[in-house]
């Protein structure tokens, strides 16, 4: 896209877009970082994850203040007002994915040491599938590129299909384990956060699509967005 | 000129979007207007709603003014300016040679960006044209047309004590409404509004949007504007013009939030003067 006659404006926006992709590299990275604290009873990492947390709070209050200002001083039209508008909202679900990865962290802060149901790798095989997720929607919002978003949409069957069998496999675990419920339900917590996180991905992906041609796809399913962009 | 506004510029210019309506209170179909050899507007097709609000856009020299002055033959007092095409007003010819030009005057007033009040007082500047077309047959009927065309204009409870003081001598907000009163008092159809509100506070810019709004109930109202946000407030479709060429017409969500053509979003988010 050309540049603004008004160069503070593109500095303005290249500044927001910084804060959005710095916290989105956070966001991945804290999901890495539970998991791992939860997995490996870590309480040192669980506790970054605390720290880094509010780190993801800040940026989300800048990225706001800094939309805010450019909503009253610019005014935003088409192309610049659904960036503003998209922005908004990656950072809005950047920061329900900290959420959820503070809470798988905390998870592993009350772990009980006597029962762990976390070794099967299931949740570390997850995280890294909706890491990438995450990466590859915050790529296709850079490049706004819909073809990308939607195999990142695409993409989210596969987390489910996972998602599925891990709480399969860990009712399974209840019944095989009756004695070790509490912890086996805090691995059904994590499971579940992570999913969530890469429900976040696929909102990402939605706003590259608002970006690209203004067409709100929340709520859509994947067979309409395929028939409406014919891939 | 840097290659990518370049590449805009070199685009083909067709008109995208929904320039025609069901209700055309004007039809313009290939219309052209060249001051001597040189061609300011080409191959405009658009439609004119009946009651409807349409803003027209464009940067300075793209020939927006010169298009709203020609709908109501403004441009005739221009010895060089040739219009040519069909200009239809309720599917009427305007350049025919039996069209009377004070009566379309009449029927389509014209609003300009500088207020504009007759060096006579307020009423005078109000009864003028009711007297001259003849549209009051006694002073009691004068005085109601004056009291409605101020009223509907918004500035009836400002002056009505004082009617008879210079009509510049009042506000540039007042005096601009005083001339939507000038315009209304002859019962038009249409009216034309070039930068109405370019040299206006924000505080009499509001109370011409609003009366712009309140007008758009009984005319049809077409307005030139260079404020993004004026035109995105008052209009319900907007028309974006480019060297000349219509570029897109659409409603005007539409033309702020997600224009068709690419000219059309480069002007509006400021990347091109």
């Amino acid at each position: 896209m050309e540049k603004h006659i008004l160069t503070a404006f593109d500095d303005e926006l290249n500044a927001l877009n910084s804060d959005v992709f710095a916290m989105g590299d956070l966001v991945a990275k804290q999901l890495i970082i539970a998991v791992s604290a939860l997995c490996e009873g870590n309480q040192q990492l669980a506790e970054a994850v605390h720290v880094t947390e509010a780190d993801i709070n800040q940026l989300e209050m800048k990225i706001d203040a800094r939309c805010q200002n450019i909503l009253a001083v610019r005014q935003p039209a088409a192309s610049d007002l659904r960036f503003i508008l998209a922005i908004t909202r990656l950072a809005h679900d950047l920061e329900r994915a900290g959420d959820e990865a503070k809470k798988i962290a905390s998870l592993a802060q009350s772990a009980h040491t006597c029962f762990s149901p976390f070794k099967d790798g299931r949740l570390k095989h997850l995280a890294q599938d909706v890491n990438v997720q995450l990466k590859r929607a915050l790529d296709a919002f850079r490049d706004v590129n819909i073809s990308a978003a939607i195999d990142v949409i695409k993409g989210d069957k596969i987390v489910d299909r996972y998602y599925g069998e891990g709480i399969h496999d860990t009712i399974k675990m209840m019944q095989d384990n009756p004695d070790h419920i509490e912890p086996i339900m805090d691995k059904i917590w994590a499971l579940r956060g992570i999913e969530r996180i890469g429900d976040h991905a696929i909102n990402i992906a939605e706003q590259v699509i608002y970006l690209k041609n203004g067409t709100d796809v929340r709520h859509s399913s994947l067979q309409v967005l395929q028939d409406t962009f014919d891939i | 000129m840097n290659s990518a506004v370049k590449n805009l510029f070199d685009q083909s210019l067709d008109t995208v979007g929904s320039p025609f309506v069901d209700n055309a209170k004007y039809s313009i179909r290939n219309m052209q207007v060249k001051y001597g050899d040189s061609v300011a507007i080409n191959n405009i097709n658009i439609d004119i709603a009946d009651k409807e609000v349409i803003a027209l856009i464009g940067p300075s020299g793209c020939g927006k003014s010169t298009f709203l002055r020609s709908l109501n033959r403004m441009n005739d007092t221009i010895d060089c300016c040739h219009v040519s095409g069909d200009i239809l007003l309720d599917g009427q010819d305007i350049y025919s040679r039996q069209q009377d030009v004070v009566g379309l005057r009449a029927k389509v007033g014209m609003v300009f960006q500088k207020p504009n009040p007759f060096p006579k007082s307020i009423y005078d500047n109000v009864s003028y044209g009711p007297r001259i077309h003849g549209l009051a047959k006694s002073k009691d009927e004068l005085d109601h047309i004056v009291e409605r065309s101020l009223t509907k204009a918004g500035l009836w409870n400002e002056v009505k004590d004082r009617l008879h003081s210079m009509g510049n001598g009042l506000s540039g907000g007042q005096q601009q409404r005083l001339c939507i009163a000038r315009a209304i008092a002859v019962s038009p159809e249409v009216i034309l509004m070039d930068e109405p509100c370019s040299a206006l506070d924000p505080i009499a810019t509001a109370k011409i949007e609003e009366l712009i709004h309140e007008l758009s109930e009984n005319y049809s109202i077409a307005i030139v504007t260079h404020s993004m946000q004026q035109a995105a407030r008052v209009s319900s479709r907007t028309a974006y013009f480019h060297l000349g060429s219509l570029v897109e017409v659409n409603n005007t969500d539409k033309v702020f939030t997600n224009p068709e053509h690419n000219l059309t979003e480069a002007y509006i988010t400021g990347r091109f003067g």
